[in-house]
């Protein structure tokens, strides 16, 4: 028995150990990233996990560094939506934050373009 | 210093005093008598836990809400209280409302008490809460065991300091426990391994690897130690290098659990 529990317990340790998800990563994202679209009314972020609206969110923001509005987020589950208004055309950076529903911290950015 | 040093360290601090509330009290229960200090020991614990629970609250809500000042906004508390994780941490803080008021108590049970809440609580505070509600139970069933060991250890070498020897009795409590207590780690753990998934490469590619490998490196030796307490006796050195060593696979769980796998 005892010769068992050696490798057992190191077993144990390595599987209670791998009950940490991943943090939220983006998954993809709506427009996709590094894509060139029409002018969206939103962006949808997609990621790895659930995260939680009330704590997450994006920046905008045109190639001069200018800030577009954005509206309040909203999602369920894995999915952050966050309406968008008076994109013109030109490349856009988004930078994203998210609380996943472990409390974890995650961000990252993208960039997608809009089309004349 | 990393950034994320003063959540590591009060979440430490914070499984140092729920094992011993855990485990600690429920040996005493076992052990059925209350040594000199021992009591004491334990309302150190509640008080330790309810101050680090609070601490870790703080720590949390400020990181989710973006700044400290979130904690006097009635917006942000509404937005936790909402959250997934809000439940869970509002009833942390009244188990650590809870574990302020035992700093008063004299029977053990009700430290035991605490500690097992704790442990059912702490199930939705991390990443168990990203999985299903098997490994939420398999979780406990982990944690709990390893809290019970860990705890009971600290409690030893408490009687033992009380008792100006190593009781055999308590050593007994140990031999019967000890392989329930390894087997319901095992069993926790290879299910939780089941659900989630590590792969032996992550023991060296990333720091969350690195970590769990330290832990397992950790707990060969404190196994060690046990099988030696079995086999020759125990010594106050022994004793006390083991359960140094419990506290410090606590202190790597407490990393680990803020660790980004991958």
């Amino acid at each position: 028995m005892n010769r068992l529990i050696l490798p057992a317990a190191l077993a144990a340790t390595l599987a209670g150990t791998a009950t940490a998800a991943a943090h939220a990563q983006l998954e993809r994202a709506v427009p996709a990233v590094g894509s060139t679209v029409a002018a969206p009314d939103h962006i949808a972020l997609f990621f790895s996990e659930g995260v939680v609206p009330g704590f997450s969110g994006i920046a905008v923001a045109d190639a001069e560094g200018h800030a577009v509005k954005t509206g309040k987020p909203s999602g369920k589950g894995a999915e952050l939506d966050v309406p968008v208004s008076g994109l013109r055309a030109g490349t856009y950076l988004v930078r994203w934050h998210a609380v996943s529903v472990d409390t974890h911290k995650t961000q990252g950015s993208f960039r997608f373009t809009v089309a004349p | 210093m990393s950034s994320d040093a003063p959540l590591i360290l009060v979440r430490a601090l914070h499984f140092w005093a729920a094992a011993t509330l855990f485990g600690g009290a429920g040996f005493l229960l076992v052990l059925r008598r209350l040594p000199a200090g021992t009591l004491a020991l334990l309302r150190v614990a509640a008080g330790a836990a309810a101050l680090t629970g609070v601490g870790w609250f703080v720590l949390v809500f400020t990181a989710v809400a973006g700044s400290g000042g979130a904690l006097v906004e009635p917006d942000a508390w509404a937005a936790f209280a909402a959250a997934p994780f809000g439940s869970p941490w509002l009833a942390r803080l009244a188990l650590c409302a809870v574990a302020a008021a035992l700093v008063a108590a004299r029977r053990p049970a009700l430290f035991c008490w605490l500690g097992a809440a704790l442990v059912i609580d702490q199930a939705w505070l991390g990443h168990a809460a990203n999985g299903p509600p098997l490994g939420v139970a398999f979780y406990w069933l982990h944690v709990g065991s390893g809290f019970a060991w860990v705890g009971a250890l600290v409690m030893l070498c408490a009687v033992a300091r009380a008792e100006r020897r190593i009781p055999r009795d308590g050593l007994a409590i140990f031999a019967w426990l000890g392989v329930p207590i390894v087997i319901t780690l095992v069993g926790g753990g290879l299910v939780e391994a089941a659900l989630r998934g590590v792969t032996p490469a992550d023991l060296v590619a990333t720091p969350y690897g690195r970590i769990i490998a330290a832990k397992i490196l950790v707990l060969a030796a404190m196994l060690g130690l046990a099988q030696r307490h079995r086999a020759r006796g125990a010594t106050r050195l022994t004793l006390r290098l083991e359960t140094a060593l419990g506290l410090l696979v606590l202190a790597l769980a407490a990393a680990l659990g803020i660790t980004p796998p991958g």
